[in-house]
C-alpha cells in the first residue's frame, strides 16, 4: 500500500519534472534574448525576466495546490460505492476545488482512470471504470472545464491499487485516478 | 458398424450393472456415458515420457462424459462384463532417444480382436506423446459417437501478474501452458479467429484498452480498432467475416463491428446504456450480449445486422458472460447469487434454466468446448483465480490450473494442428 503511494507520487513528480523540462528550453531562448536586451537598456530587460519568472512560479504554486487536491482525493477513498459510478458529495467538494483550478489554468491537463474492485466480471468493470471516469469528466465540465483538457481512460478491474479480496481493498480499488499534465 | 452396436448396447444395459459397482465411485465419468474396459499401457524399456499418459487418455475419455473408464493390470471378462464393458484400449510406448513409439488399439471383449480402423501408431518427440494420446481418445469420439472430440484443442487465457496480465495458452487438459504475449502491459480477453490460427486480445499497450491480433507464431502482434479508440473485447463470427467488440461511445459501452473485408467499423448497438461482452451463435445470425438498459445487467441477443434486439434473461440482478454453445442449443453464463457468481445454463428451446455452481467463490468467464460437452471457467474458490472444467449438466468438476493467477479462458474452435 505504502509503496503503491510513493510509487505514485513518484511517478506524478517524474511526469511533472518532464514537463517542466520541456518547458524550460523556449524560456532560456527568451531569457538569453532578455539578457540581450538587458545589455542595451538595462532596467527594462530586467523587469521581463522577473515577470517571467514569476509566471513560472505562480504556475507551479497552482499546479502543487492541484496536485494536492488530487492525492487527497487519491488518497481518500471517497469516490464510489460499489457497482455505481455517482460521485460521493464528499469528492464533489473536493473536484469543485480542481475544476476553479483547471478554469484559472488553461495549461492543465487531466487524465482521469476509473478503476474497479475485483468483484463483478471483467467485462462489465471495464464499463463501470469508463463510467466512473466520464462521470468525474462531467462534473468538471458541467463547472465549466473543457472535456478536450480531461481524458479518460477505463482500467475495469485490472490495475488494483490494494490486493486483497476484503472491503478495506475493495474500497481502494472503487477509484478515479488522477495524472496531471501541463500544455 | 459392430462396435457401435455394441455401443448401444452397453448403454443399455448400463444402468443394469452401475448400480452395485463400487468401482464408480471414484470415477470421474458422467451418466449415460459408456464403460470402456483399459489396461495399463506398458512401457517398454526406459520409456520415460515425463507425463503420465494412462492419466491423459482416462481424462479425455472421461471428463467429456463419453466413456467411464474401467482400468485393470490385466484382462478381467468375467469384471468387465459384470461393468457392462464390451471394448477395451490398450497400448504400449517405447522410448528412442528423446523420441517414443506410442502404439494405441481398441479391441473387442467378446472375440478379443482388434477393432477395424482402430490401431494407430505414433513415432514422435516425447513432448508430444499427450499429443499421439490426444488423438487416439477423438479416433473413440468418433467411433462410438460419430463426434469430433475435443481432445487436441488449446485454451487461451489471462495470467495476472504484479502489475501486468499477459496472454497464455494451454492444452484443453491444463497441461503445456505457456506465455503468448510478454508486452509487460495489462492484456485481456482472448479469442480467437474462426479457424483457430489468430489470436485476438485486447491491450493497454498504447495506453488505452484496444483490439489487437497475434498471427499464426504468435511473434508480431498489430492493433486493429482505430487509433485512439478505446476498444476491447473482440470475438470473430463463425465464417471469420466480422468481429464483434466493444467500443466506448459517449458516457457507455455499445457493441461495433469490424468488417474484415473492408476494413470498415460499424456501430451495432444505440441504447444510451452500457452495452458489453457479446458473443456470437454459432450460425453467425445472432449475437448475446450484456446490457444494463433494465437498471441491472441482464442477457440480450440482436440480429448481427443490428434488427431484432430481445431480452434473454429476467431474473438476477446481475447476469453476465453469455457464451452460445456450440451446437447452438444453449447459452451459459455467470449470475450473482448471495453476493457471489454461479454458473448457469440456459437451454434455448425450453427457456429452462440450469444451476451448474453452488456458492464457494465466484465461478466466472464461461466458454465452450467446441464438442459441446464441457464447460471452463475461472473461479476464485480456492482464493486465488483458476480454471475449472464442468459438463453443461454440472457434473464432473475438475480444477485445471494450480499455479498462478488465471482467469478469462476462452476455449479454441474444432481440433487444432499440430504446432
Amino acid at each position: 500500500m505504502k509503496a503503491l503511494k510513493i510509487s505514485l507520487v513518484l511517478a506524478l513528480s517524474a511526469s511533472l519534472a518532464l514537463v517542466a523540462g520541456c518547458a524550460k528550453k523556449p524560456n532560456a531562448v527568451e531569457n538569453e534574448q532578455s539578457a540581450d536586451a538587458a545589455l542595451r537598456d538595462g532596467a527594462a530587460g530586467s523587469s521581463a525576466a522577473d515577470d517571467e519568472a514569476a509566471r513560472e512560479a505562480a504556475l507551479q504554486q497552482k499546479k502543487n495546490r492541484l496536485q494536492e487536491l488530487l492525492d487527497r482525493i487519491m488518497a481518500e477513498d471517497i469516490y464510489f460505492d460499489f457497482d455505481r459510478s455517482a460521485i460521493t458529495d464528499q469528492a464533489k467538494a473536493l473536484l469543485s476545488e480542481v475544476a476553479e483550478i483547471m478554469i484559472d489554468e488553461k495549461r492543465f491537463e487531466l487524465v482521469i482512470e476509473g478503476h474497479t474492485d475485483e468483484r463483478g466480471t471483467e467485462s462489465y468493470n471495464m464499463s463501470l471504470g469508463s463510467k466512473r471516469a466520464k462521470a468525474v469528466q462531467q462534473f468538471l465540465a458541467d463547472l465549466g472545464v473543457g472535456t478536450e483538457r480531461l481524458q479518460t481512460i477505463s482500467y475495469g478491474e485490472e490495475a488494483p491499487k490494494a490486493e486483497g479480496s476484503n472491503e478495506e481493498a475493495w474500497s481502494q480499488n472503487r477509484r478515479a485516478h488522477f495524472t496531471v499534465n501541463v500544455r | 458398424m459392430n462396435t457401435k452396436t455394441t455401443a448401444l448396447l452397453a448403454i443399455a444395459l448400463l444402468s443394469a450393472a452401475a448400480s452395485a459397482e463400487e468401482n464408480y465411485i471414484e470415477s470421474t465419468a458422467g451418466a449415460g456415458a459408456v464403460p470402456l474396459g483399459m489396461l495399463d499401457l506398458s512401457r517398454e524399456g526406459r520409456a520415460d515420457v515425463g507425463d503420465d499418459l494412462d492419466a491423459v487418455l482416462t481424462h479425455d475419455l472421461e471428463w467429456p462424459g463419453r466413456f467411464r473408464v474401467s482400468r485393470l493390470p490385466r484382462v478381467d471378462k468375467r469384471r468387465w462384463s459384470d461393468e457392462g464393458v464390451f471394448n477395451f484400449v490398450h497400448g504400449s510406448y517405447r522410448a528412442f532417444g528423446d523420441s517414443v513409439q506410442i502404439e494405441l488399439r481398441l479391441s473387442d471383449l467378446v472375440s478379443m480382436r482388434d477393432v477395424p480402423g482402430m490401431t494407430k501408431s505414433w513415432r514422435v518427440h516425447r513432448k508430444h506423446a499427450r499429443r499421439a494420446v490426444h488423438e487416439f481418445a477423438d479416433m473413440l469420439a468418433k467411433q462410438f459417437y460419430g463426434e469430433n472430440g475435443a481432445a487436441t484443442t488449446k485454451v487461451l487465457f489471462v495470467r495476472r501478474g504484479q502489475k501486468t496480465r499477459e496472454i497464455w495458452m494451454m492444452d484443453y487438459d491444463g497441461a503445456n501452458a505457456r506465455a503468448m504475449t510478454s508486452e509487460g502491459s495489462v492484456a485481456m480477453f482472448p479469442g480467437w479467429s474462426a479457424d483457430g490460427r489468430t489470436i485476438l486480445y485486447s491491450s493497454f499497450l498504447e495506453g488505452h484498452p484496444a483490439l489487437r491480433e497475434l498471427g499464426q507464431g504468435g511473434r508480431s502482434s498489430k492493433r486493429t480498432s482505430p487509433a485512439g479508440v478505446h476498444a476491447y473485447g473482440g470475438r470473430e463470427s463463425p465464417d471469420g467475416s466480422k468481429v464483434v467488440y466493444v467500443r466506448e461511445s459517449g458516457s457507455a459501452t455499445d457493441l461495433w463491428l469490424m468488417d474484415r473485408a473492408t476494413g470498415k467499423h460499424e456501430r451495432l448497438t444505440f441504447h444510451p446504456a452500457t452495452e458489453t461482452s457479446p458473443d456470437w451463435a454459432p450460425n453467425g445470425q445472432t449475437i448475446v450480449f450484456t446490457s444494463d438498459r433494465g437498471g441491472r445487467p441482464q442477457l440480450y441477443t440482436v440480429g448481427a445486422d443490428g434488427d431484432g434486439e430481445e431480452r434473454l434473461t429476467f431474473t438476477g440482478t446481475y447476469v453476465e458472460s453469455g457464451v452460445w454453445s456450440p451446437q447452438g442449443d444453449k447459452v451459459a453464463y455467470c449470475a450473482m447469487v448471495g453476493g457471489q457468481f454461479d454458473l448457469f445454463v440456459l437451454d434455448l428451446a425450453t427457456g429452462e434454466t440450469l444451476q451448474l455452481t453452488e456458492g464457494g467463490g465466484n465461478d466466472e468467464a464461461p466458454s465452450w468446448s467446441p464438442d459441446g460437452r464441457m464447460i471452463i471457467f475461472a473461479s476464485d474458490r480456492t482464493g486465488v483465480s483458476q480454471l475449472y472444467l464442468i459438463r453443461p449438466d454440472g457434473t464432473g468438476l475438475v480444477q485445471l490450473t494450480k499455479t498462478g493467477n488465471n482467469a478469462a479462458p476462452r476455449w479454441s474452435p474444432g481440433q487444432t494442428k499440430k504446432e
